[in-house]
């Protein structure tokens, strides 16, 4: 049995790497079924893959003996760095020409010093300027899906990936409800005691994750969040620009009109920082970060045009926020394209890892689509919390 | 004043020079084991070294630059591939750790340069057999594609690929024997 698996494995991993050194290059088709076979292999198997990369990859710079393209490659980026550099250079040249004046005296030699490691503190005006265009542009944005994902080593691998729920087509309310709330739903829809905290009692393995969420966006104000349970299903969290709400499987939705209701449980980086409609998140960066811009580059694949990279550091020691943050923009608009948060620590992973989340879509959904009714059964029970009782339940206890 | 600036940066800008070319082959050896494409494995080492250059006050001189780099690229590939999943092979953080630290074992073995410490390569290559060495050949070093391979050798496609994909399981025992490649202990 033990030999046949093996034969079988190595198949497996003969014909995915075969498939992919040995194919044309753009074959786009070959790349995506190869994405999925590989997602079947363990951890074992995915390294002896790489391995052959490996040895794909040595073969393919054993070969390449031209040494023009690799001088060319190495001209092409020292003269984009010159490039950065002449740019920045210009504005300290303004400014010691300005200064020079003062050079003679001692003293205006420290005021130099001073005014450069003051410029060093604060937030270049292009990067200022950036985190004003990404935060402005949330008023102005229409629908946009965010995907948040959690990049790390899972301690528990015995819960598989779920899927994630999909939104019905533009334009179309949604005949579909989450599982929990099918018509034909026969469980015991008795009512039972009514539970205030959004998420207490809930068993470990049935906490709704973030990994794997889904984050619908219209405007600066309005929000959906579908978050995933190991068994698969939903919790959504949801604004309409005035009310919260939150519908959990087989219990009352809830709403209030409170602008903190039904706060969903956060690792302790994010808690300061991570807000569902993601303009405060932006806001609290600007405030407690010092933010870099690095580079205009590439592609934006939604919109012709280049992306922004900004690079944020917490400087603000009473700041509850990760070390690190990465925010990605367009050039043109400051539509948020993703934003990764570093270092966070999450509950069944073995270390630090990085939360990513990313725009998907902007794909027009249904303009009902941030109404609590679209994802409800019309038959459920609804509650709705007072601001007292809000404070009661869900600030103390998350979980 | 400016002219202080400017020789700093000219110092910089040819060390940094220095650091590249002495890294421009492994980073190239890691971008082309995870991205299919000639151009987009360009279009990744130019980010790397440019994003290098911006954050090298942020380097930490103890630990290796190459490690370093790889970090770096790790992430853009990692970016990438959240947006064009066909275009890599095997994408996540684990594998691509696994990727560096193979490639950290080979800079780590004796020789000048990378291509004298995967020097033990080319012997591996001529201790194939005629069949073998013939598929690595053409593929490899004459660029000639699977099915060019079979009209030149009167072969049939299916038998090439196999060919090719056992001509590199045997290079990869090889390189193993010779410690190029670390064994899979997990």
């Amino acid at each position: 049995m033990t030999t046949e698996n093996n034969g079988s494995n190595e198949d497996v991993i003969d014909a995915l790497t075969s498939r992919w050194f040995d194919s044309e290059t753009d074959d786009t088709e070959t790349g995506r079924s190869a994405e999925a076979v590989s997602r079947s292999l363990d951890s074992k198997q995915r390294k002896q893959v790489v391995d052959f990369q490996l040895v794909h990859s040595l073969l393919i710079q054993l070969s390449d003996r031209n040494k023009n393209t690799k001088e060319k490659q190495i001209q092409q980026l020292m003269e984009r760095i010159a490039n950065e550099t002449n740019a920045h250079r210009a504005g300290i040249v303004k400014l010691s020409r300005f200064l020079r004046p003062f050079m003679r005296y001692g003293a205006a030699a420290l005021l130099i010093l001073a005014f450069l490691f003051l410029l060093k503190l604060t937030p270049s005006p292009t990067a200022t300027a950036a985190m004003a265009q990404v935060i402005a542009a949330f008023d102005q944005a229409g629908d946009r899906t965010y995907s948040i994902l959690i990049e790390g080593n899972r301690r528990d691998r015995r819960t598989p990936r779920h899927e994630r729920f999909d939104p019905p087509p533009p334009g179309q309310k949604s005949s579909t409800h989450p599982p929990a709330f099918r018509k034909d739903d026969r469980r015991d829809r008795r009512p039972k005691p009514f539970d205030r905290s959004p998420e207490r009692g809930r068993e470990p393995g049935e906490r709704a994750v973030l990994d794997g969420s889904t984050l619908y966006l219209r405007g600066s104000d309005q929000f959906v969040l579908f978050r995933p349970t190991p068994s698969g299903r939903i919790l959504i969290n949801g604004c309409d620009g005035q009310t919260r709400w939150m519908i959990r499987p087989e219990k009352p939705v809830i709403v209030s009109s409170h602008p903190n209701a039904f706060p969903i449980p956060l690792p302790k980086e994010l808690a300061d920082i991570l807000s569902l409609n993601l303009k405060e998140t932006l806001i609290h960066i600007g405030k407690h970060y010092q933010v870099k811009y690095m580079n205009e580059t590439g592609e934006s694949e939604h919109r012709n045009g280049s992306r922004i990279y900004l690079d944020a550091e917490r400087v603000s020691r009473d700041f509850n926020g990760p070390q690190n943050i990465e925010i990605w923009s367009e050039a043109e608009t400051g539509l948020l394209l993703r934003i990764e948060f570093a270092g966070i620590h999450v509950e069944d992973y073995s270390s630090p890892v990085r939360m990513i989340i990313e725009l998907t879509n902007q794909t027009p959904l249904a303009e009902n689509w941030f109404t609590r009714q679209t994802h409800h059964s019309p038959v459920a029970e609804v509650y709705e919390l007072s601001g007292e009782q809000l404070i009661e339940d869900s600030v103390k206890k998350q979980h | 004043m400016v002219e202080l600036i400017r020789k700093t940066e000219v110092k910089a800008k040819a060390i940094f020079e220095i650091l590249v070319r002495e890294n421009q082959t492994m980073l190239m050896t890691y971008l082309r084991a995870v991205a299919r494409h000639p151009h987009l494995v360009d279009d990744l080492f130019q980010e790397t070294m440019l994003i290098a250059w911006q954050k090298l006050e942020q380097y930490d001189h103890t630990r290796p630059f190459g490690l370093w780099l790889r970090g770096i690229a790790a992430k853009l590939v990692m970016a990438h591939f959240r947006r064009a999943q066909s275009d890599l092979m095997v994408v996540e953080e684990g594998t691509l750790e696994y990727l560096s630290r193979q490639l950290q074992h080979i800079s780590q073995r004796p020789g000048d340069t990378w291509e004298d410490k995967i020097a033990a390569l080319t012997h591996c290559i001529d201790s194939l057999s005629e069949h073998y060495q013939q598929s690595i050949q053409l593929r490899y070093f004459e660029q000639a594609s699977v099915a060019q391979i079979a009209a030149k050798t009167k072969t049939s496609l299916e038998t090439i690929k196999k060919r090719l994909q056992r001509a590199r399981s045997m290079l990869l025992d090889c390189l193993r024997r010779h410690n190029v490649l670390a064994e899979i202990t997990t």
